[in-house]
């Protein structure tokens, strides 16, 4: 059987300043509802880099990075890139889980930094997808 | 009463650098979101809803206010102007693998580092059709608030409570005509299944001999839910504690995810209307009704609170 899985969030969202509400507001999902930029996507690919990088001393430091300014777009990521690119998309939520393990246990820098490593490069591959450019940091090897 | 305007335009375009309104207007830019799965007008619904600041971070502790307004049967093309008819409040409701509170009391903006989670309400609609929603909550020292719209249908498109549990035979371990990551996602790429002790029986067997079940289905690996979190983890470490009142089993809904192929298993719960939404908790009783569900976000506590409602085994 062949179906399509989607996400749960399929309800249009706008944002309000009072109970009393002003009129219609435009918004531009592109991931379940949820608005989504290319410069952000591209600023969790960074943030990637950043986790990369700092995994080599401080492993703690680069989790801290991964799920605050990372973890959530790579969702809106994987939700963008899967009915373009099947495989793109399980490459990245491979990778994904995998740093996910790591940063749920125990971890050595050196793992969590290959982990990391492949995540980027994966991330990269799926903004391809969508036509996006990779931060250059995304193509670079790492730097140790 | 409070009347709501909604914005119902505010879908979809797909745009490299679409910008979002946001904060237009606002105190802090916040974005409703709905996480339920199958609100419907029988009975009482469990209503999620997520806020998000344009920054991507999450409001998270505390309670909100809730209220709701029937907008009409079809789908607001335009604003829509509703009567709030429901209120409620909104109780936080952190993904599993989220640090403890630790003296929060109301809500803050925090990241995904810290906290995330949504705010959940037992609601009873009383028409199937569209509804929108205001939260309202105090947030830094002001008033706050953020809408959106929704869909109630008339009946509940996924097994619910009272009904009869689908005695479906999921994966096992055991099973030869199956790759391992069929049987768990987290075994597609390393072959090993990481929760064997989810994996040893089957929801139609347990039904069969009067146990109670607790099923989570759940894809570890391929969720893209924004709100998904390790639920699979905190239904096994809730079998690990209460072995003696039910048969846990966490069905794999993926059998081969670039592929699309679903496994018959969750297909069978959960595979309605060309959509599948995941992750899932069923607790179903002896006599082979479910007596709880839990949608999207399900905290250990109210999981736990239904299984301490199961009879203990003999």
């Amino acid at each position: 059987m062949a179906v399509a899985v989607v996400a749960g969030l399929g309800a249009t969202a706008c944002a309000a300043d009072t109970d009393q509400l002003a009129g219609p507001v435009a918004a531009s999902p592109s991931a379940g509802g949820q608005p989504v930029s290319a410069a952000s996507l591209q600023s969790a690919a960074t943030a990637l880099c950043g986790a990369r990088q700092q995994a080599a001393s401080d492993v703690a430091g680069a989790r801290g990075v991964f799920y605050a300014l990372a973890h959530d777009r790579l969702h809106d990521l994987a939700r963008m890139v899967q009915d373009r690119d099947r495989a793109a998309a399980a490459r990245l939520l491979e990778a994904k889980a995998a740093v996910e393990r790591d940063f749920a246990g125990q971890v050595t820098a050196r793992k969590a930094r290959a982990d990391l490593e492949r995540l980027v490069r994966a991330t990269g591959a799926a903004l391809g997808v969508l036509s996006i450019a990779p931060p250059a940091c995304a193509g670079e090897p790492e730097r140790k | 009463m409070l009347v709501v305007l909604l914005g119902a335009g505010c879908s979809s375009q797909t745009k490299d650098d679409a910008a979002t309104p946001a904060g237009q207007g606002s105190k802090v830019g916040l974005q409703a979101e709905v996480a339920s799965y199958d609100l419907s007008a029988e009975g009482v619904s469990r209503f999620l809803v997520g806020l998000v600041t344009q920054d991507n971070r999450f409001v998270s502790y505390g309670t909100v206010r809730l209220g709701f307004a029937f907008l009409g049967k079809d789908r607001p093309s335009g604003a829509a102007t509703g009567t709030t008819s429901i209120t409620a409040t909104g109780r936080y409701l952190p993904v599993p693998g989220s640090p403890p509170a630790e003296g929060r009391s109301g809500p803050a903006i925090v990241s995904g580092a810290e906290n995330r989670g949504v705010y959940a309400a037992g609601v009873t609609f009383d028409r199937a059709g569209w509804w929108g929603a205001i939260v309202s909550l105090d947030l830094q020292g002001r008033a706050n608030s953020a809408q959106t719209t929704f869909e109630v249908a008339a009946t509940h498109q996924v097994p619910a409570v009272g009904d009869a549990a689908l005695k479906t035979k999921n994966l096992t371990t055991a099973a030869k005509d199956a790759p391992k990551g069929a049987v768990d996602s987290r075994a597609a790429t390393d072959g090993k299944v990481p929760d064997p002790e989810l994996h040893q029986t089957t929801i139609a067997a347990a039904i069969a001999d009067r146990r109670p079940v607790v099923a989570v289905f759940s894809t570890p690996v391929y969720c893209v839910s924004r709100f998904c979190g390790p639920i699979t983890d905190m239904v096994a470490q809730l079998a690990g504690r209460y072995r003696d009142r039910a048969e846990f089993v966490h069905v794999e809904v993926w059998r081969d995810f670039e592929k699309r192929e679903v496994n018959k298993a969750a297909a069978d719960w959960l595979y309605r209307g060309e959509d599948l939404n995941e992750p899932w908790v069923f607790v179903i009783g002896p006599d082979g009704k479910i007596t709880a569900r839990f949608d999207n976000v399900a905290a250990e506590p109210e999981v736990e609170a239904a299984i301490r409602r199961l009879p203990a085994r003999p």
